[in-house]
């Protein structure tokens, strides 16, 4: 990777690319998001679609117990993976088979597991006190792009690539199945599976962009996007695009803001996805408004 | 005309579906602890290096040179820790060099040791610059932040981040290098990590309450 950072620092001290380019940790994080906003974005509308907004948020608070239970397997600070990638995809497993035979609300069992994971991970947290400054693990916490390294980036980039390919191949059947789940399952579809095949994605999605947003905005991410979108979008594929769109925006509008304020990514990346969202709010009332003159 | 015709759809059974899902997690604990105790990532060999981010290391892993430079920084802060407590003020580079502390009066025992000193005070904000005379040399860089007078006095934590002046004012210290001295900035950043600088530790970042 040093021959693209030394080519961007090159770009940069010629004034083509902005002067913060000269830092390769922005690099990577412009990187980081070029990945992240399609992945995201794609998923996002499926994510407000299927309702799975708050299974969302509960992934994220999920992943913070993940960090936790790899550092004391003896995974490094800066790659508790392991932990994470474990931790949320059994806890994907379970929450999706109880939500499918529990006669509960699915909002109240997903309540149930986020309040558990939650709770398990703030007692992981505080046993770790011993071994590690807690303060170390706000990077897990709030994101910053300081801590994202090349691994990351190429995990990053693998991920990225898997979840696409899995993405488009099932794509027609998962949106049919979000929009109604006897008609996709008298077209051929297995709706238990790709139940447990979008949660499962939408996991390894979470994770991995963990260390740029953090655990405990990665929800915003891959919800705000979506419903950005729906007060512009015109059709289904305007949707997808809209989603990626404002996922990309508020990626690269976030990670600005927090290189020139010194904020934590993830909270500027929230702010420009929320901002984004007021504004394509604002377009849409404009808009009927003007199709009703 | 497409005739209407019945579409069987033969859901799997709650039974079924646990066992799928129970392999599935099966599956997962196997591969996450096999990448557990195979873990490729290289900064897993000790529990001080596990600790650290990557924008921190730990002195040890300098060469003898930066080590000793490290440790003359630690013991000058003290020195300069006792005058402010002693005077109010924090002495500048010329003062140190004058009353012959070690880094900032050469130390003929380093080699590539010519540096130029100076303070920089930005608000509670103390640094202590040396950026090298030769290119290519390493810069360092030594950071006090003074306690916040609007806010309740601090909890003491006994660890290299924090030092106490006499009146009990808790000070957040931090010791940095940089691997390209000549390219740094006049004044480092508010956040040092940003511009390149590396966190050094002698010890780690201690376990602190939550």
């Amino acid at each position: 990777m040093t021959p693209l950072y030394q080519w961007a620092a090159s770009l940069a001290e010629r004034g083509i690319l902005p002067s913060d380019f000269q830092y390769p940790f922005l690099i990577r994080g412009f990187l980081c998001v070029l990945v992240l906003a399609p992945i995201l974005g794609g998923l996002s509308h499926l994510v407000v679609t299927r309702r799975m907004a708050f299974f969302s948020a509960a992934l994220g608070q999920a992943a913070l117990t993940g960090v936790a239970i790899g550092l004391l397997f003896g995974e490094p600070l800066n790659a508790p993976y392991g932990g994470m990638f474990g931790f949320c995809l059994l806890t994907t497993l379970a929450m999706v088979y109880v939500k499918r035979h529990a006669t509960l609300p699915p909002d109240t069992l997903i309540g149930v597991f986020h309040a558990l994971t939650l709770g398990l991970g703030l007692c992981l947290l505080v046993a770790l006190t011993r071994q590690f400054n807690v303060h170390q693990v706000e990077s897990v916490l709030f994101g910053s792009l300081l801590t994202v390294t090349d691994a990351d980036l190429l995990l990053l980039v693998g991920v990225g690539l898997l979840v696409a390919i899995l993405l488009v191949r099932e794509y027609n059947k998962l949106l049919l199945d979000s929009l109604s789940p006897p008609l996709a399952s008298v077209s051929g579809a297995d709706s238990a599976f790709l139940e447990y095949f979008f949660a499962v994605i939408l996991t390894l999605s979470i994770v991995v962009s963990l260390k740029v947003i953090g655990a405990l905005l990665v929800e915003a991410l891959v919800v705000v996007p979506a419903a950005a979108a729906r007060n512009v979008a015109g059709s289904a594929r305007s949707y997808l695009a809209w989603s990626i769109v404002v996922a990309f925006l508020a990626g690269a509008g976030g990670l600005g803001v927090s290189t020139k304020l010194l904020v934590p990514t993830g909270g500027a990346v929230v702010l420009a996805v929320s901002g984004i969202f007021f504004i394509t709010l604002a377009a849409g009332v404009y808009a009927r408004r003007r199709r009703t003159i | 005309m497409s005739a209407v015709h019945d579409v069987e759809i033969a859901a799997v059974s709650a039974r079924d579906e646990l066992i799928h899902v129970l392999r599935a997690a099966m599956a997962i604990t196997a591969g996450v602890w096999l990448y557990v105790t195979n873990n490729p990532f290289p900064s897993s060999g000790n529990a001080l290096q596990r600790s650290l981010l990557p924008f921190q290391a730990t002195v040890a892993t300098l060469p003898s040179d930066s080590q000793l430079m490290f440790r003359e920084l630690q013991v000058s802060l003290i020195e300069a820790e006792t005058i402010r407590s002693a005077e109010g003020a924090w002495p500048d580079a010329a003062r140190l060099r004058a009353d012959g502390i070690e880094p900032f009066a050469p130390n003929p025992a380093l080699k590539n040791s010519a540096y130029e000193w100076a303070m920089l005070l930005d608000q509670r904000i103390v640094d202590y610059l040396g950026r090298p005379k030769q290119p290519g040399a390493q810069a360092w860089l030594v950071r006090v932040l003074e306690p916040d007078p609007a806010l309740p006095p601090e909890v003491f934590v006994e660890d290299e981040e924090h030092d106490r002046l006499l009146d009990g004012s808790v000070l957040h210290v931090s010791i940095w290098t940089h691997p390209d001295g000549a390219a740094i900035p006049a004044r480092a950043g508010p956040l040092p990590q940003a511009e390149g600088w590396i966190q050094l530790y002698a010890a780690g970042p201690a376990g602190g309450t939550f």
